[in-house]
């Protein structure tokens, strides 16, 4: 298999910066996440892969080898389009077998080595009752399994996968995730894979690229692109519901360090002072903390310090099975915090909130860089 | 602000059944939301209350007014539609004024409340801006004050943020429940995005094939879903659904999940015995949610149900969600990331018997309805 590097890669199409000198080396057999909001460039980034648009500036290499003047079918790729492009006047069983028939292949199948081969693919995506069905009989989630086994029918070097399952419903999302990436780890076949959805993009990468109007933002693992967003984008693409972001500012008192924001200060933990200290001081910062690392206090007694305690008034509750969200205005602000049992708080009523500052997230005000942890 | 209220409507294009037999009751001022997959009748449902879609039969009133018979103008309602359809060539300000001007009403007063709608939308720093010039998000604050600058006494959304960004999304459910809270205007809300109709609305109407399915509050639809269909629409990730078998031990009610026997969830026992033609047949439907499965890492206890980690898809900082192979089954269970699952890796799992559904196999209908 191969290890596709782009390097300093640029497309534009007149006046428009599609893909803005993007450099990245997807690793030999890995599963690669390219997740960004719709317009980011995730199509174009995957056409330029194919061979299908020529690059602007920069270079794309296959291994060693540099494909900006390869044509799409010597590329040995296999690309399943977002829009599924189906041949209407084939049935799912002809679609599906259609790539190992191309006359670029130097063996022939056998009859019997075809239905083998199409067998065991559609008993994976669960289409193997569907095979005689013409394209126009099929529902959306079913022509996107079936463009998806078209796709992974042959072994090719790379597999593009561009929105693959976008368009299944909720059930068989989770269980084709599960097979998708179980077949890719089998078959070790290089796989560049993008969507728009942030739960996606972490139950299947191996690493994520984040891209925004066309630049590259953060490349990593799930893990990392949680734990250690890199800029106030990132941040807030993961997690449902959004990190809480506040401008504040950073000053010290009495040897501690707080965070002010609207009049209330925060106390940060001892262990973050120095680091911040030295370089922070009095700067402009904005302030991140996801809606789970808040908590609601209902009961005055509860209260274990009375640091880091903001109060604000509920404005709107919402349910969403095994949790609820609150939102809480504090001065002009607006808190969400999340908590997976209810709270028994009304619209309107006055609540503090305490916030846990060891999971707090510092942003450079001016760049909206990470700058703690 | 009215009540509305659907009684025995029909809706047939052609042949084909879109609606059939509904009825409902929205109360004065409540978010009521239609929730089913595509074709399921919902949007139909809201054009014939909007007057945009003849019924075939039935009756649909505001109050005791009723409006079968009256045009889309004469209704009192405002609607908004997925796709706004603003005027291209019109700054912000005269698509929002628009529906205000074509009723002839004076230009200060249309001034006045052109600008209270704006400032209640937060778009008076862009009425002299071009529509095309605006982003998603802010288009769609123009189409929802378009819509209210009538004071409408119904407000009817047709998917009205089904496409937009995941982030966009979350602050305009945010904006138009604020809306709802500050107006009070009863709303009637169609969607297919379950996620959308449990967080904002007060009660849900959950469609399929034409027929409700079931009626309530977001909490009593996830709790006690009415049949298969609902469990299975209602919760994310959704709820485990497959066949178990009831044993009828002399002194108690036992459940058998994958060669493991568990309690008979004590909310079914009298539904059970006073059904007891279950018992001979033995084969039930049981619901489970994802949260609702407890796992280990070993075998603590005895009757815990031994599986194999087959996927871990992670959530957030703290929680996953993990693909459980047992036998030919796969079972969905949202567990915190503390408890360190790791891929191919046996786990040990318990179900809560309270939290657990059980559905006829034949009909789907839970066995407690």
């Amino acid at each position: 298999m191969i290890k596709v590097k782009l390097e300093n890669v640029t497309k534009t199409f007149g006046e428009n910066i599609a893909i803005n000198n993007i450099s990245f080396t997807c690793n030999d057999g890995e599963f690669f996440v390219i997740f960004g909001p719709s317009g980011a460039g995730k199509t174009t980034l995957m056409n330029l892969i194919a061979g299908l648009e020529e690059p602007s500036k920069g270079f794309i290499y296959f291994n060693d080898r540099m494909v900006n003047n390869v044509e799409p079918r010597y590329r040995n790729v296999s690309y399943a389009f977002e829009n599924y492009s189906l041949y209407p006047h084939l049935n799912v069983y002809e679609n599906i077998c259609f790539p190992l028939k191309s006359p670029l292949r130097k063996d022939r199948l056998s009859k019997e080595k075809i239905d083998l081969l199409v067998n065991e693919i559609v008993e994976k995506l669960q289409i193997n009752d569907l095979l005689d069905r013409n394209i126009n009989q099929l529902s959306g989630g079913q022509r996107q399994r079936v463009a998806l086994a078209r796709a992974l029918i042959r072994e090719p070097d790379l597999y593009l996968l561009d929105e693959a399952i976008a368009h299944l419903d909720a059930k068989l999302k989770h269980s084709t995730r599960a097979i998708l990436k179980g077949f890719q780890k089998q078959k070790k076949v290089t796989t560049i894979y993008t969507t728009p959805d942030q739960l996606e993009a972490l139950a299947l990468g191996d690493r994520i690229a984040i891209i925004n109007q066309g630049t590259l933002q953060q490349l990593d693992t799930p893990e990392n692109v949680l734990k250690y967003p890199k800029n106030t984008f990132v941040a807030r693409l993961f997690g449902e519901p959004s990190i809480n972001l506040f401008n504040g500012k950073l000053i010290s008192r009495e040897q501690k360090m707080f965070i002010d924001i609207n009049g209330v200060s925060l106390l940060v933990p001892e262990e973050n002072k120095n680091l911040l200290y030295e370089k922070y001081k009095d700067s402009n910062i904005i302030m991140g903390i996801r809606p789970n690392d808040i908590s609601i206090i209902t009961k005055n007694s509860d209260i274990q310090n009375n640091s880091n305690i903001v109060v604000g008034v509920v404005k709107l509750i919402e349910f969403f099975g095994d949790s609820f969200v609150y939102l809480i205005k504090f001065d002009d602000l607006l808190v969400k915090v999340k908590s997976e049992s209810e709270i028994e708080v009304r619209i309107n009523e006055k609540v503090n909130l305490q916030f846990n500052m060891n999971k707090i997230f510092i942003f450079d005000k001016s760049t909206e860089e990470r700058i703690w942890p | 602000m009215p009540k509305v209220i659907l009684k025995n409507i029909t809706k047939k294009y052609g042949n084909v059944l879109a609606v059939e037999n509904l009825d409902l009751e929205i109360k004065n001022g409540e978010f009521f939301a239609i929730l089913g997959p595509s074709g399921c009748g919902k949007s139909s449902t809201l054009r014939m209350i909007a007057g945009l879609e003849e019924v075939t039969s039935g009756d649909i009133y505001f109050d005791e007014v009723k409006v079968t018979n009256l045009s889309p103008a004469d209704r009192n309602i405002a609607l908004a539609f997925e796709n706004y359809a603003l005027y291209p060539h019109f700054n912000v300000y005269q698509n929002i004024a628009f529906p205000l001007k074509i009723r002839k009403i004076p230009s200060e007063e249309i001034d006045l409340r052109v600008k209270e709608v704006a400032n209640f939308m937060k778009l008076t720093d862009v009425l002299d801006v071009n529509v095309r010039s605006l982003s998603g998000g802010q288009q769609q604050r123009v189409g929802v004050a378009r819509a209210l600058i009538r004071r409408p006494a119904v407000f009817l959304l047709d998917e009205p943020i089904s496409h937009l960004e995941e982030k966009l999304k979350e602050s305009m459910r945010t904006e138009l429940m604020r809306i709802h809270n500050d107006l009070n205007v009863t709303t009637i809300y169609v969607t297919h995005d379950q996620e959308e109709a449990m967080s904002m609305a007060d009660r849900i109407c959950i469609m399929n094939f034409g027929k409700i399915q079931q009626i309530g509050s977001p909490k009593e639809c996830y709790i006690n879903p009415a049949n298969e269909f609902v469990a299975g629409f209602v919760g994310e990730p959704p709820m485990n659904i497959f066949d178990t078998l009831i044993i009828d031990k002399k002194e108690e009610l036992k459940l058998k999940i994958f060669n493991q026997e568990i309690n008979f969830p004590r909310r079914y026992i009298q539904v059970i015995n006073q059904k007891s033609e279950w018992l001979k047949r033995k084969i039930v439907r049981l619901g489970i949610r994802p949260v609702d499965i407890k796992c280990y890492r070993t075998k603590e206890e005895n009757n815990l149900i031994e599986g194999e980690i087959v996927f871990i898809e992670l959530r957030d900082e703290e929680m996953c969600v993990i693909n459980v192979k047992i036998e030919d089954f796969y079972i969905l269970v949202k567990t915190n990331r503390s408890l360190k699952p790791e891929l191919n890796k046996k786990i040990f799992l318990k179900f809560n018997e309270e939290a657990i559904s059980l559905f006829d196999p034949e009909t789907g209908i839970n066995l407690n309805r």
